[in-house]
């Protein structure tokens, strides 16, 4: 995922210009060798291999071919391509950028006069899209900071003047100095500097926090950040999963910092929002997002964005705030190699506890009041820390319990034809079951519901709500519904055409009581009552899992 | 899908320009003359299959230069472009955008194709064809000249297909009939004995063939989406259920299907509550022969195989696995001989440790519970 090189390219009235291009040392040497390479007349030519092609991870030196003017000329784009995402790919190396255009302020100013500037970055070809896009942001940043110091101060103009002068001067050394002018260009000039701090950065850590020219603040990072957290086993890493957490983001769920609270605090750059220092304050594994809006006396919105935040900063992951009835399990891509370095940083943090053997504890479902109510309270305490440390280390997910409606009758192909002569009648009949008990004789079928939702006077019934939810249900299921003996309450036939929106697979039980305010036991007693028709099952919540 | 195609050259007067274009002017001069540098380029770049993206459209392209002093300025330089929709996976068409290029370049040294006016024209109704025959086949067939076919084919999937390991079940995802015959002989002798439940070993015994060479032919297979690899069916297997559960719970297609599946043929279909009952009964610590203690599929006319099979493919379900994991212990034991410590080490699962050492699952299981300092993780 790192980037093969970074590119500064600039074009004007003198002409299109390579500023800066780093690394430089690795292109010189490929460049000799692969010159000797090519003098050879029996070398032999590799057949194009696309797979190979694919795979190879010294695709790298390819990019030796190009000539510095070539780069230049490929590289400053046209005016009408600017402010746009620039994506060039020649066989296996894709150049992004984002060409802005600057607009000169002196209109008289003699000399070389710079149009646009363009900061590239050369890729492996073979990159995800998602990735791809990150790095525009990145250029994107770069090149408007630049475009801005440019309008402030000139910053361009200068740095552009000093590496012209060198390449000028490099270019009328003798033969036999065969220094490159880019590693002289980096010893004088603060731009260049800047840019080989960023691209260095990028292959280390993944993160970008700088100030250009002291002024503009740089701040990007690339998804490999995420890489603790998705899982090593898997052959291929989906970062975008991580999209998919933060649309998955909901009220219900907490929020759980990957990183020391005090150590976030204290990387946090001076000018953040106080707002974010307030969150990560009010942050606890056991609060929901909703809790920590109201205890960090923000909005909601805000608590989203600024969590999101977090996340997109692998400072934090999404988590079900834990409580005594959470159910965790060993995740399917945990890290449980023996000598793995988490061994070692668990013994560092829990003494004289092992990892294995604790792990081994949740090999069965394991939920978080087990075994607990006899203990000592410091112990109780400490086995939450451990189930904190093995959430934060991805290696425990939890399980929660989901809901489908499945009739005990479903008669996919033998009688088809005889149901849906009768669909009507059916649904008459849920009706009147519901509406004899408020005294109302008068059978409904679907068209005049209509008018009942308008007419006051049949207003005592809260119908109103279950008419779409009936509508929309399958005759078997109906049929099931009314063959129980539980729909004879109408209090709890009511109760459950009311969730039965939810019993789609897609929510778990921790998500209804959250949406519907209603306690664990209302809901399990209803579960009781109709599970003829009910099916519970327990996996995953994909919203706090990062992998797919 | 390719939205257009263009033939571009580097004109003596007029400099770079389209000079074909199918549908035209899907590709508008504005558009064309800011990226023009990636399309007619310098010399350095020839024969490079160079990808532009802009605002909406992806081209691909490989541009050709041919020295000879009959042209004006000495060469031609021409670039037959496709074009897609902006952020297109385009690498497919890379390898027919590269073919096209050594094709034109062929005919033109031959016999002038390019250079000659009057055999020019035949390019536009070259393109049309090419574009309606790639999008609606992904490979074409077509006359050039008097005596060149051009034969072009989008490339397909090229990354490596997984190994299939020792223990895996491959598993016939097509219908068996249809593709038997297309086979070499060696397949064909293998996929006669992929059932869904033998394991690779076993195929390669009844088989007769050396166990790499079935591995081998499994995964071609497997490239080509003829069958799956599962994981084994043992009754003392433990699986557990996935989010993608839920699709079979709302889909009434998939159910209908499922059944179909699951069925003892010879009995009438089982109720599909019972079904996705058993299927929402596969928690860890229930082992398939729990489950069948607790339900007796036979009585529910349901196949357990067939049942764990179906949930595999589909995804619905998910093996957990055993890992024994070897305690670092201070205190010098006897070292039993049976144990395969070295094995233990957190990634080999039950299944690798048994086929590697040619053990039952039973036996392993009995000695690794004897032995203390070995706990284990399932996942």
């Amino acid at each position: 995922m790192d980037p093969l090189e970074i590119l500064l390219v600039t074009s004007g009235t003198r002409g299109e210009r390579l500023l800066v291009r780093y690394p430089f040392e690795s292109d010189d040497k490929d460049r000799k060798s692969s010159k000797a390479v090519n003098r050879n007349p029996y070398a032999v030519k590799i057949a194009e291999d696309f797979q190979s092609q694919r795979c190879d991870e010294k695709i790298g030196t390819e990019k030796c071919r190009f000539s510095n003017t070539l780069l230049a000329s490929l590289l400053a784009p046209k005016s009408t391509l600017c402010f746009q995402n620039f994506d060039l790919k020649i066989d296996d190396i894709r150049f992004i950028g984002f060409p802005v255009l600057l607009h000169q302020t002196l209109p008289k100013q003699t000399g070389h006069r710079i149009i646009t500037v363009n900061v590239v970055f050369a890729l492996k070809a073979n990159l995800e899209k998602f990735i791809i896009d990150r790095f525009h942001i990145i250029c994107k940043q770069l090149t408007v900071a630049i475009q801005h110091e440019e309008r402030r101060c000139n910053y361009l103009s200068v740095q552009a003047k000093v590496m012209m002068a060198l390449h000028d001067e490099m270019a009328t050394r003798t033969e036999d100095c065969l220094e490159s002018p880019y590693k002289l260009i980096l010893q004088k000039s603060q731009l260049a500097n800047e840019l080989k701090q960023v691209f260095d950065s990028l292959c280390s850590t993944g993160v970008v926090r700088m100030y250009l020219n002291n002024w503009i603040e740089i701040n990007v990072c690339l998804p490999t950040i995420y890489s603790d957290f998705l899982p090593s086993s898997s052959s291929k890493c989906d970062f975008s999963a991580i999209e998919k957490c933060i649309s998955g983001l909901r009220p219900y769920h907490g929020v759980l910092l990957t990183v020391d609270e005090q150590a976030l605090l204290d990387s946090l750059p001076m000018d953040s929002t106080p707002a974010l220092t307030r969150l990560v304050k009010a942050t606890s594994p056991l609060k929901n997002i909703q809790t920590i809006a109201l205890d960090a006396d923000l909005s909601l919105s805000q608590v989203f964005q600024l969590v999101c935040h977090l996340i997109y900063w692998a400072k934090a992951i999404i988590i079900y705030p834990l409580c005594e009835t959470n159910t965790y399990i060993i995740s399917p891509h945990a890290n449980i190699y023996v000598n793995s370095n988490l061994v070692q940083i668990f013994v560092d943090e829990f003494p004289g506890k092992n990892l294995h053997v604790e792990l081994a504890e949740f090999s069965l479902p394991k939920q978080l009041r087990d075994g607990n109510i006899f203990e000592h309270r410091y112990k109780q305490a400490q086995s939450v820390k451990m189930v904190i440390w093995l959430l934060q280390h991805q290696l425990l997910m939890q399980l929660h319990k989901y809901i489908s409606i499945i009739p005990p009758k479903y008669k996919h192909d033998i009688d088809t034809d005889k149901q849906t002569d009768t669909p009507q009648v059916i649904e008459e009949d849920i009706f009147s079951v519901l509406l004899e008990d408020n005294h109302l004789t008068r059978t409904h079928s679907l068209s005049d519901l209509a008018s009942v939702n308008s007419d006051e006077s049949f207003g005592g019934v809260q119908l109103d709500n279950h008419e779409p939810i009936v509508a929309q249900m399958n005759n078997d299921v109906l049929k099931a519904i009314k063959s129980l003996p539980a729909a004879k309450n109408v209090e709890d036939l009511k109760f459950f055409l009311k969730l039965c929106p939810y019993f789609n697979g897609k929510c778990h039980i921790e998500e209804i009581m959250f949406y519907e305010n209603i306690s664990r036991s209302q809901i399990t007693t209803l579960l009781d009552k109709f599970k003829d028709i009910l099916v519970v099952y327990s996996h995953q919540d994909p919203a706090t899992t990062f992998f797919t | 899908m390719i939205k257009s195609i263009f033939y571009s050259e580097f004109h003596p007067v007029a400099g770079p320009k389209i000079v074909y274009q199918v549908p035209e002017d899907y590709i508008s001069k504005e558009e064309f003359d800011a990226i023009s540098i990636y399309i007619i380029t310098k010399q350095e770049l020839k024969n490079r299959i160079i990808t532009v993206n802009i605002s909406k459209h992806t081209i691909v392209g490989c541009p050709v230069c041919i020295q000879n002093t009959k042209y004006k300025r000495n060469a031609l330089q021409f670039n037959l472009c496709l074009v897609f929709q902006k952020d297109f996976i385009t690498w497919t068409y890379e390898s027919v955008v590269k073919k096209i290029a050594s094709y034109l370049t062929q005919l033109e040294l031959e016999n002038e194709f390019l250079f000659s006016e009057e055999k020019k024209k035949e390019i536009p109704t070259f393109l049309k064809n090419l574009k309606d025959h790639l999008n609606s086949y992904g490979y074409c067939n077509l006359a050039m000249g008097d005596s060149c076919i051009i034969h072009l084919k989008a490339a397909q999937c090229t990354s490596e297909p997984p190994l299939i390991e020792d223990h895996a079940v491959p598993v016939l995802v097509q219908n068996k009939d249809i593709t038997e015959y297309t086979w070499d002989l060696t397949t064909q002798q293998i996929l006669h004995y992929v059932d869904g439940f033998s394991h690779v070993a076993k195929i390669a015994a009844e088989a007769d063939i050396e166990v790499n060479r079935v591995k081998a032919c499994l995964q071609n297979l497997i490239h080509y989406q003829v069958i799956q690899g599962i994981s084994i069916f043992q009754y003392s297997n433990v699986y557990t259920v996935t989010p993608e559960l839920q699709q079979l719970a709302n889909d009434p297609d998939l159910q209908a299907e499922c059944i179909f599946f699951i069925a003892r043929k010879e009995h009438r279909p089982p109720n599909f509550r019972d079904i996705f009952q058993m299927y929402c009964n596969l928690t860890a610590g229930t082992t398939v022969k729990d489950l069948c203690s607790r339900y007796n599929p036979h009585s529910l006319q349901i196949d357990e195989r067939k049942l764990i099979q179906y949930g595999l493919m589909k995804g619905y379900i998910r093996r957990l696995h055993k890992y024994p994991i070897k305690l670092p212990t201070s205190v010098i034991e006897p070292v039993s001989k049976d144990i395969p410590y070295h094995l233990c080490d957190g990634c080999h699962s039950f299944d690798e440790i048994c086929c590697k050492i040619s053990i039952s699952n039973e036996a392993l299981d009995e000695k690794i519970e004897s032995d203390p300092s070995i706990v284990i993780c399932w996942k």
